[in-house]
């Protein structure tokens, strides 16, 4: 293992501590500002099974702080981009890649698998959702978020006297009360700091190696260098989840969730690998060329509505058509028929098989 | 006093308010919602001495280092 030889030397790390993360699962949801340090840093110090969420595409406007990802893979989703970038750090890691967003409809196929979750997201519906997960399942849960110059960071569902998020904030916070990173704004440093104190937390809490950050809510000012730790304290009555249907029935404000768009080939050849997935080609039956890589069902837009039971057996949906605009108002109205179904839109049409 | 703000509430309180100690969680909000009405509509949790405090009555007391601390979501 001369790869970790600098960590396995250390005082209280040792082989013992690195056989735990070789042997360790976990789930990175988000992969964005700090989820990018996240991955890095658990991909280089040797966590055996990393999975990662993510339905968001790179963008320009990413770049600042999004530092696993360069300026070619815009376009690209984050979650595959930064798979092949990992791969070239540690290639002995097991990846699991879910290009996709979170929600209640997909997070208990993919949860029960990991031993530790990392909260790398930038809206409280997952947030709020991941936190009632763990809570159910027992997963600890490092939760991190970054506001202009400052971070929060704290673990829950850890430890003697597990905290919960619920404790600090009991229901999600009013949206006008919650700036994200694109209207408050963030500086790019913060949040490699803030998901470095993510990744620092998740190898406590596998290795057993520090004292990980439960029952304490770290405050960290990237402006003045100020590091403060307020206990938390147990709320009365707060949601405690008894089963996965009390997290169902559970109303999280997510809107337009779980629809993502396709750019490339691979993505769309990604998505088709999933179980029950579909592509539903929604151009009129004369227009060509007609698509030969995958089985496509034909069914033309005006055609749609009455044609669901063609459909309703699918859980992945991806829409195709000239370009990419009869395809996304498909979406829109299989989304209202089926508003926990996954839907795929493929961006610029028939183009991405050139 | 020893008045730190987070989050959005570092543009909205100033680091010195006029208050007088010792004052109860409850009345301590609600003398800083009628200064300061934006904080009114939004929610925070109020830290004493490096605790966040759930009761509402708990006494703060002079000298005390509070902390006002509002929820984000970034990320």
């Amino acid at each position: 293992m001369k790869r970790y030889l600098r960590q396995t030397i250390l005082p209280q790390f040792g082989i013992e501590a690195q056989k735990k993360l070789l042997a360790a699962k976990v789930l990175v949801v988000g992969a964005g500002g700090l989820g990018c340090p996240v991955l890095q840093y658990l991909t280089a110090a040797g966590v055996g099974t990393i999975g990662m969420a993510d339905g968001d595409t790179i963008d320009l406007s990413n770049l600042h702080r999004q530092v696993l990802f360069s300026q070619e893979d815009i376009g690209y989703n984050k979650t595959i981009v930064a798979h092949k970038k990992l791969l070239l750090l540690n290639s002995d890691v097991q990846f699991n890649l879910y290009p996709f967003d979170l929600d209640p409809s997909n997070l208990f196929e993919v949860l029960p698998a990991y031993d530790v979750v990392v909260d790398c997201t930038d809206n409280f519906s997952i947030r709020y959702l991941l936190n009632d997960g763990c809570a159910l399942l027992n997963k600890p849960l490092v939760f991190a978020s970054i506001f202009q110059y400052e971070a929060q960071v704290s673990v829950f569902h850890f430890g003697h006297l597990p905290f919960n998020l619920r404790d600090l904030f009991a229901e999600i916070p009013n949206k006008k009360a919650i700036p994200n990173c694109a209207e408050a704004g963030v500086l790019g440093v913060l949040a490699g700091i803030a998901g470095t104190f993510q990744a620092n937390e998740v190898i406590k809490i596998i290795t057993g190696c520090g004292t990980p950050c439960t029952g304490k809510l770290l405050l960290y000012n990237s402006q003045e260098n100020s590091i403060e730790q307020i206990s938390l304290t147990k709320a009365k009555n707060i949601f405690i989840p008894k089963n996965k249907e009390d997290i169902l029935r559970k109303e999280y404000q997510f809107s337009c969730k779980n629809i993502n768009s396709i750019y490339h080939l691979d993505e769309l050849i990604k998505v088709m690998t999933f179980d029950n997935a579909a592509l539903i080609d929604v151009r009129n039956l004369t227009e060509t060329p007609a698509i030969i890589k995958f089985q496509s069902i034909q069914i033309p837009l005006p055609l749609l509505e009455q044609s669901l039971d063609r459909i309703k057996a699918f859980n992945h949906i991806a829409c195709i058509c000239q370009s990419g605009i009869r395809s996304a108002k498909a979406i829109e109205l299989l989304q209202n028929h089926y508003p926990d179904k996954h839907f795929y839109n493929v961006h610029g049409g028939i183009e991405i098989f050139k | 006093m020893n008045l730190k703000s987070f989050g959005r509430i570092r543009d909205i309180v100033p680091q010195e308010v006029a208050i007088a100690f010792p004052i109860s969680v409850k009345t301590f909000r609600e003398k800083l919602e009628a200064d300061f009405s934006v904080l009114a509509a939004m929610e925070y949790r109020i830290a004493v001495n490096e605790e966040i405090i759930s009761d509402e009555d708990f006494v703060i007391e002079e000298n005390a280092v509070i902390a006002l601390l509002p929820p984000f979501s970034g990320g």
